[in-house]
């Protein structure tokens, strides 16, 4: 017991991070507004909230849109339902810019907005630009404890806890790997051979899981299965260098030749996938947050709440990965023991 | 250092004694590129021009390096490796297959301008394209050398050398087709100084340890 301490914390932690991942609800946000083609003059728009209560906050509730750094207030005009909400605004004659963000504000979803929610056409150029209504507005934010609500992400946020810790623990992993070969062809037992082997065929696991959860993630919020993007296709070439490997080994029956030349492969395989997967991409346009132009998501989505439930999965998933690979290595020595009777 | 030059020179002999592989070569290349221009005749869109060289060049280079370590499968090898440092004979292999790439690529692009019209290179900067050819075979042989002496190993030597190969060579191959992109749109040399800082960071880097890992494979 006191010995299997760490699968006993990667388990427990892994049931807290997929707990959390399927009972916390998102953060409230605005989906939508309807009717956001507008023109100076009164104008009603309609906004579409996800997870908010404007019914309920009625009394507390505020909004305004946003076009460069002139605020416009609104007026509630009718409170639809929970997540509908119908504003009325006086749109000036003239404003910074032709888009606004709208924002709307209550004491219990905190301040929910949409960028570029209004697209404002007949601006007079030459109309004084005005200035900002006189309100106090509450910039208060969501205190309960949910997963940040991001446009085009929304729900799927929640694969985050999936998706990323599965490379984590890959590249964990492969460093397991890559260390083993290194002791091998330095010290040349077949033990270390046989646990680089092990370590690449747990990794290749996590890479296709890695590979199948982003599938399934950029189908939602890219809309494709898979893009020309350098982070899929760099994960893509480090399935098939690591698969190469695994062909590599069935190809030489020798066991000194096999683990030897492995190694020399594996040390390679292991330069090419730092390469792939931390270089190349941080150098190219990607869709991929952090990467080429696109901001870091610890910028925007790690949240606090988030952090305490990401960090647990991509530590409880790497105990998980490295629990297999003692499991697949104790199952091929028992093996070994049987078949050379050692 | 001395050394090197040896085995290279070596390496020049024993291939110009061979004539007929680097004739096999250049047939191999010339057929190539005669299907593709039965099969497009002229390409004036940049990208297919640019990436359909690639592929005649990457598929020549598994050809020509894949034998590298075949033609002296004999004693001689025994004979050799007793006498030369196995680092030595690594650098040697990857200089002298990096010049034959670069010979091969070049006669490529001279074919392919014959045969596919050059409607596509009509704004490009050649001077910048053709350095990009070059970079890519010393690439090329860099990354696919090492893979071949490993394969030679493995005993199934050209289909293990395509299944090991095409995976490692694709960052590379993914540089310099961007950089060679640019070069045809007529971008100046600023915008690649990203793909060139990458390219030899990766051939630098595949080099060394070429040179560490050699004389671990090739002991036996």
């Amino acid at each position: 017991m006191a010995k299997n301490w760490w699968k006993i914390l990667g388990i427990g932690l892994l049931i807290y991070a997929s707990s959390f991942t399927f009972l916390a609800p998102l953060d409230p946000g605005i989906l939508g507004v309807e009717n956001g083609q507008v023109e100076p003059g009164n104008a009603e728009v309609l906004v579409i909230g996800y997870n908010t209560h404007f019914d309920t906050e009625s009394a507390s509730m505020q909004t305004f849109m946003q076009s460069g750094d002139v605020r416009i207030c609104g007026m509630i005009a009718e409170i639809v339902s929970p997540t509908r909400v119908k504003i009325a605004f006086d749109i000036p004659q003239n404003l910074p810019l032709s888009l606004a963000d709208v924002y709307v504000n209550n004491d219990h979803d905190g301040t929910v907005y949409l960028p570029n929610a209004l697209s404002i056409s007949n601006l007079d150029k030459n109309a004084p630009i005005p200035s900002n209504c006189n309100i106090t507005v509450n910039t208060n934010s969501f205190e309960g404890f949910g997963f940040p609500f991001l446009p085009t992400i929304f729900e799927t946020i929640r694969n985050l806890i999936f998706h990323v810790p599965m490379w984590f623990t890959m590249f964990f992993i492969m460093i397991v790997s890559f260390s083993q070969s290194i002791v091998y062809l330095s010290k040349g037992k077949i033990i270390n051979d046989i646990r680089a082997e092990q370590a690449v065929q747990v990794g290749l696991v996590f890479c296709v899981l890695g590979l199948v959860t982003g599938s399934i993630w950029a189908r939602f919020t890219w809309g494709a299965w898979w893009l020309n993007d350098p982070q899929l296709n760099g994960a893509m070439a480090t399935f098939l260098i690591y698969a190469a490997y695994m062909i590599l080994r069935k190809s030489i029956p020798e066991e000194n030749k096999r683990g030897r030349i492995a190694a020399v492969y594996n040390i390679f395989a292991f330069v090419m996938l730092v390469v792939l997967l931390m270089i190349l991409p941080k150098f190219t346009e990607s869709l991929h947050p952090g990467k080429g132009g696109t901001p870091a998501f610890s910028s925007y989505d790690l949240d606090s709440s988030l952090r305490a439930v990401f960090y647990p999965a991509v530590i409880g998933w790497i105990i998980v990965g490295y629990w297999m690979y003692k499991i697949r290595l104790r199952y091929v020595q028992l093996l070994r023991k049987v078949d050379y009777d050692e | 250092m001395n050394e090197i030059l040896h085995l290279l020179s070596r390496e020049v002999q024993a291939e110009l004694r061979q004539k007929h592989v680097l004739w096999g070569l250049l047939l191999y290349t010339l057929s190539t590129i005669f299907v593709c221009y039965l099969s497009f005749e002229v390409i004036e869109d940049q990208a297919v021009w640019n990436g359909l060289l690639w592929i005649i060049i990457l598929f020549a280079s598994f050809n020509a390096i894949g034998r590298s370590f075949d033609r002296e499968r004999t004693g001689y090898n025994l004979y050799l490796y007793t006498l030369a440092n196995p680092k030595s004979v690594i650098l040697s292999k990857i200089i002298f297959n990096a010049l034959v790439l670069m010979f091969l690529s070049g006669l490529a692009l001279l074919l392919y301008l014959l045969f596919l019209g050059t409607a596509a290179i009509a704004d490009a900067r050649m001077m910048q394209f053709v350095g990009g050819l070059l970079l890519g075979s010393i690439g090329l042989s860099s990354a696919l050398t090492m893979i071949s002496g490993i394969a030679a190993k493995s005993g199934n030597n050209m289909g293990m050398m395509a299944l090991l190969g095409f995976p490692i060579i694709i960052p590379t191959m993914l540089i310099l087709m961007s950089y060679t992109a640019n070069a045809l749109a007529g971008k100046p040399i600023d915008e690649n100084a990203q793909n060139l800082v990458l390219m030899f960071v990766i051939d630098g880097a595949v080099i060394s340890l070429s040179y560490i890992l050699f004389p671990y494979l090739w002991r036996d």
